[in-house]
């Protein structure tokens, strides 16, 4: 045989007794490099699918809209941008009449009563030109056949959600049933918002209809409330937005004209702005996961070529080729780096399959572009392929530069130990011998017990910071719904189509109302504020203002500092809000909200306010005024809505029913319906936690596994010298137990160090910028603390019960004889 | 009944195309407080035969019987139990535990046999003169000093039979002569000590030499010049 042909042997027989060892450290990093681009693919996949959606439902550059809610007459707006259209400025106009609404269908659980908004969409030319309707089943029905029924399509999110069957009738205010002829999506309401900012999924229905037909049902003949607009240089908007603004405020004075470009649309900005959080989420999370595998991958690959130490000194000593030494253990690196790229692949794949479920799940977008992102892998496969070679190089390197005669020493003669180790040996332990040697283990060796820990303390790091999410999540959840709802009975919100004076008859109607126990009438707008700091007067934010009476025995919010408004000019804010703004109690805020002028016609006005105090509820929209103020704003004795606190025995599926059917009424909901839009809002991200979860907890079990069978191999002797001495396999295999527990738990503390730090940046710095509307608490609790301690410690400390064939299977005289 | 009875075992190595016969039909018995030494050239079956005695190994033919107990109806627990209480080992490379010092190494005799007794592991260290390396890690300790502390620990146990496997293998000559004195001290407390040598010399201090050659005993009786002291040996 020659030369070259018996190292080419040994090294196929290095492989042969290593495979098991080969292939899962592989899998480490195989986890490591897929997660990463697995997770980060999904930032790419979500802007080329807004991209690709928005280019195919062709949205608008512009809207064109009323601030003060007034409407227009059909072709106004068109005829007064005729130049602009003629000139080529502008490509197309589109008039849309776009109502809140409330929807009463049959869904798979029952029945639903769900705000939405009822959108009349142009229809002259067949079918909408701008912001295009995505049918994702169905049609716009048929109304050549001269029924007399009229045909919605139903938000393709709403539908779904709620199991509303295509071909179901629905049911609009003043008892209007209209039958669902399909589903369908477009630009605007791609996520279904409402007033508070939130995407509302579930809970908030889009009915598209023909223009005409909304306009009758609405008693609102040839009235539009907005235009969509396409323009011929989409690119640089801004002069032509100027003009625009110049030539319809001349032309309808008193409408508070807004226009809001592309890039403004609130969901537009919640895809991009989405994705963009997504990147730095994953980011993060893709990028721990990746270093606690590599990291691990190294360490073991480590621990496998040391034990090659004394081969390769032999080696030396004979006068082998440093080449031919380094080989041996190299080839054993570049097969890790081979099966962990290649397994990376097909995990990239694999968390890719799953995250395309998810986000196609959660945003229903036209187009889903979602293909296997290589440049994603390509520079964390580079990564992963190095690392176990370098993991190999560094013991090389190391037993290279040694005298032959100092690698192949043993026992007595083998190098003296440095740095922590002698000092750590020396600890002082209670018990016996037995319950000694786990922790004699682990401080014999500080460094490799600390690079094993550490690798472990990644994974579950982010594990903490995953059920930290969760925590925060639920803790969030809670407040938002303890500060909701009422202890004795659920709290009704009534909205009217338009403001009601408080002596009017539909008042006395719902107060003599049987099954209602007290009512409150509200004025409920919509504004925003900015700090009077001039720092930050460039931070604003939406304002969901309601105006309450402090006193009623109904419901008031809650303090967290301190105290209620009670002059006009008092203002009490979310504690999010707050954050957002930099304000605190006693400060000053500047909020642009509605007012009616003496005229009678509605505008805004910037007004001074000092705020009163702070409440907790995590919508940062949520802001009260006292009645008083309502004199300042032109709204004194009027209301918009009313708040019912129903009896205790009343049932308030039929009370909402009969209140829905009052005409003048707009809309009727549970007081808490925020919040259950927030829980749909965070479902989707806790879908996305739910697989991290699942592969850090494997990536935590496969760590621990490929240590304690390093272990084992290492400790062979050590065991089989205990076996000697006749102690049982259970014994040993509890010793083992213990140490890798000790281990688990170690990591657990450093891990829930870094897991709460992960999770401060994510609920602060990613969350704060994705769900902005949304003030999240951060929490850890108890039992996520328990939960990553047991499962720190008990997956870590199991893992030897996985290796106990190694013992079981031991042949004690070979072992003993082991020099190494 | 002898302390040790080997009845007619053999020990067969199977390694597919190869066959080899370790042992062949070795019959002897050893009694308590005897100190034998196995002579023999490598590879003659002397480790296989202690390895067989300490109940680490199982026989391919024939019965081993340790204290009355017979190995071949022994499970791994009962096994287990032999070596906790009736064997204790010394290994011709030390074998001591890393991660523990000289004397918790030894202690490790006294914990894992359940001795009771007022000897502490301070004690016994002390019996082979290294009470002042107590505290010692077997890496702080010279090779004469680590094979006093596996006999220590060994010792530690109390068991009736000692058995060690080249015990002076990796040892110079005056330590040698340290351990082996160590050894006939064990002896001459009733032990039944038997040691596996490849050195002709050490043969001299036994009461009893067997001698092995291919898996067989070829003589067995005391040395042919009478039993010498072991301040006597020279190598």
């Amino acid at each position: 045989m020659s030369y070259r042909a018996l190292w080419v042997k040994w090294i196929l027989r290095d492989l042969r007794s290593r495979w098991i060892q080969v292939i899962l450290i592989s899998f480490v990093i195989a986890i490591g490099t897929g997660t990463y681009s697995g997770l980060s693919s999904t930032t790419s996949w979500r802007l080329k699918s807004n991209d690709a959606s928005f280019s195919k439902t062709n949205m608008h550059d512009f809207k064109v809209y009323s601030q003060t809610g007034n409407l227009f007459q059909e072709g106004k707006i068109r005829e007064v941008l005729a130049p602009l259209v003629k000139n080529g400025l502008i490509t197309g106009i589109e008039e849309r009449l776009s109502l809140p609404t409330q929807i009463k269908a049959e869904g798979i659980n029952g029945a639903i009563i769900a705000p939405g908004l009822l959108v009349g969409i142009d229809k002259s030319k067949g079918a909408p030109q701008i912001d295009k309707l995505h049918l994702t089943e169905g049609d716009w029905g048929n109304y050549d056949t001269g029924s007399k029924i009229d045909y919605a399509v139903l938000d393709h999110t709403f539908a779904e959600t709620n199991g509303i069957p295509n071909s179901s009738i629905i049911e609009l205010p003043g008892n209007k049933k209209i039958k669902v002829s399909g589903t369908g999506l477009t630009p605007q309401h791609f996520i279904p918002i409402n007033d508070s900012g939130l995407g509302f999924g579930g809970v908030f229905a889009i009915v598209y209809m023909p223009l005409e037909k909304v306009q009758h049902i609405r008693n609102q003949e040839g009235k539009t409330s907005e235009s969509l607009i396409t323009i011929s240089d989409p690119e640089n908007p801004e002069n032509l937005k100027t003009e625009l603004k110049l030539l319809l405020q001349q032309s309808f004075p008193n409408y508070g004209i807004g226009i809001e470009g592309k890039k403004e649309d609130r969901v537009y900005k919640l895809l991009y702005e989405g994705a963009d959080a997504d990147q730095k989420f994953y980011h993060v999370i893709g990028i721990a996961i990746l270093l606690g595998a590599v990291f691990a991958a190294f360490n073991l690959t480590v621990r496998v070529v040391q034990s090659q130490r004394r081969e390769i000194g032999i080696g030396m000593a004979m006068g082998a080729s440093l080449l031919s030494l380094a080989a041996r253990p190299i080839i054993l690196g570049i097969n890790i780096s081979i099966l962990g790229t290649i397994f990376g692949i097909f995990v990239g794949k694999l968390i890719n399959g799953a995250m395309r479920n998810v986000l196609i799940q959660e945003l229903p977008l036209p187009i889903w572009l979602t293909p296997f992102e290589p440049k994603y892998f390509l520079w964390v496969g580079i990564g992963g392929f190095l690392a176990p070679i370098i993991a190999t190089l560094v013991p090389v390197i190391f037993g290279l530069n040694i005298q032959p005669v100092e690698a192949i020493r043993t026992g007595h003669l083998a190098p003296i130990r440095k740095g922590l180790s002698p000092l750590l040996s020396r600890l002082p332990l209670p018990g016996n011998t037995f319950w000694q040697m786990p922790f004699r283990n682990l401080l014999r060796t500080p460094r490799r017990t600390f690079l094993t820990m550490l690798g472990i303390a990644g994974v579950i790091g982010v594990m903490t910071s995953v059920l930290g999410m969760v925590d925060s999540f639920t803790l969030t959840l809670d407040k938002a719904t303890s500060e909701s709802s009422i202890k004795e009975s659920p709290r009704i919100e009534v909205v009217f189509n338009s403001f009601q004076p408080v002596d009017a008859a539909i008042f006395t109607y719902l107060k003599d109302k049987q099954g209602v126990s007290k009512i409150q009438p509200v004025i409920q707008f919509a504004g925003t504020a900015k700090s009077k700091d001039a720092n930050n007067s460039d931070i604003k934010i939406n304002l969901l203002t309601t105006i309450i009476d402090f006193q009623n025995t109904m419901w008031t919010p809650t303090l967290v500092s301190g105290k209620y408004p009670e002059e006009h000019n008092e203002i009490l804010i979310s504690s999010a809000a707050a954050k957002s703004l930099e304000v605190t109690s006693g400060d000053q805020v500047l909020v642009n909200h509605p007012i009616i002028t003496v005229q009678g016609s509605p505008g805004f006005l910037e007004t001074q306010f000092t705020i009163s105090g702070i409440h907790p509820h995590p919508f940062r929209a949520y802001s009260y005024m006292v009645p008083s103020q309502t004199k300042k704003s032109g709204m004194y004795g009027l209301a918009g809505g009313v708040w019912i606190q129903t009896d205790q025995s009343a049932d308030l599926d039929n009370i909402q029913t009969d209140l829905y059917s009052i005409a003048g009424v707009s809309s009727v909901r549970e007081s808490g319906i925020n919040d259950r839009a927030m829980k749909e809002e965070l479902k989707g991200q806790m879908d996305i936690l739910k697989i991290v979860q699942f592969i850090v907890l494997f990536l935590a079990l496969l760590i621990a596994f490929n240590t304690a069978s390093i272990n084992m191999d290492d400790r062979a002797r050590e065991h089989a010298t205990i076996m000697a001495f006749g102690l049982p396999v259970s014994k040993i295999m509890l010793m083992s137990i213990i140490e890798s527990a000790t281990l688990g738990l170690l990591a657990s503390i450093a891990g829930l160090g870094i897991g709460f730090l992960l999770l401060d940046y994510f609920i602060n710095t990613v969350f704060a910028s994705a769900l902005p509307e949304i003030g999240m608490y951060l929490a850890v609790s108890t039992a996520t603390y328990a939960t990553t301690i047991i499962l720190g410690v008990f997956a870590v400390g199991i893992a030897p019960i996985f290796a106990i064939r190694k013992l079981t299977k031991a042949d004690i005289p070979s072992s003993l004889r082991i020099l190494e | 009944m002898a302390l040790i009875e080997l009845s007619n075992i053999s020990k067969i190595y199977d390694t597919g195309s190869v066959t080899v016969k370790a042992l062949d039909k070795v019959t002897l018995s050893i009694e308590e407080g005897e100190f034998v030494v196995v002579l023999g050239p490598s590879g003659c079956g002397k480790t296989t035969m202690l390895n067989l005695i300490g109940a680490l190994d199982t026989p391919s033919r024939g019965t081993v019987t340790i204290g009355g107990f017979d190995l071949s109806t022994g499970n791994r627990s009962s096994l287990s139990r032999i070596r906790r209480n009736t064997v204790s080992f010394v290994f011709q490379s030390f074998n001591l535990f890393p991660g523990l010092t000289a004397e918790e190494n030894v202690q490790f005799g006294l914990d894992v046999s359940g001795n009771k007794s007022e000897y502490t592991a301070a004690n016994v260290l002390a019996d082979v003169g290294l009470e002042n390396r107590s505290t010692h890690f077997p890496h702080e300790l010279s090779g004469g000093e680590q094979q006093r502390v596996a006999i220590a620990r060994a010792l530690a146990t109390s068991n009736p039979i000692l058995l060690a496997d080249e015990p002076t293998g990796e040892l110079d000559f005056e330590t040698g002569k340290q351990i082996l004195k160590l050894l006939v001290s064990q002896a001459n407390m009733n032990r039944a000590v038997l040691v596996v040598s490849h050195n002709r010399e050490i043969a001299q201090i036994a009461d009893r030499v067997i001698q092995l050659s291919s898996g067989q005993i070829i003589s067995d009786g005391p040395p042919i010049d009478g039993k010498k002291d072991v301040d006597s040996l020279r190598w």
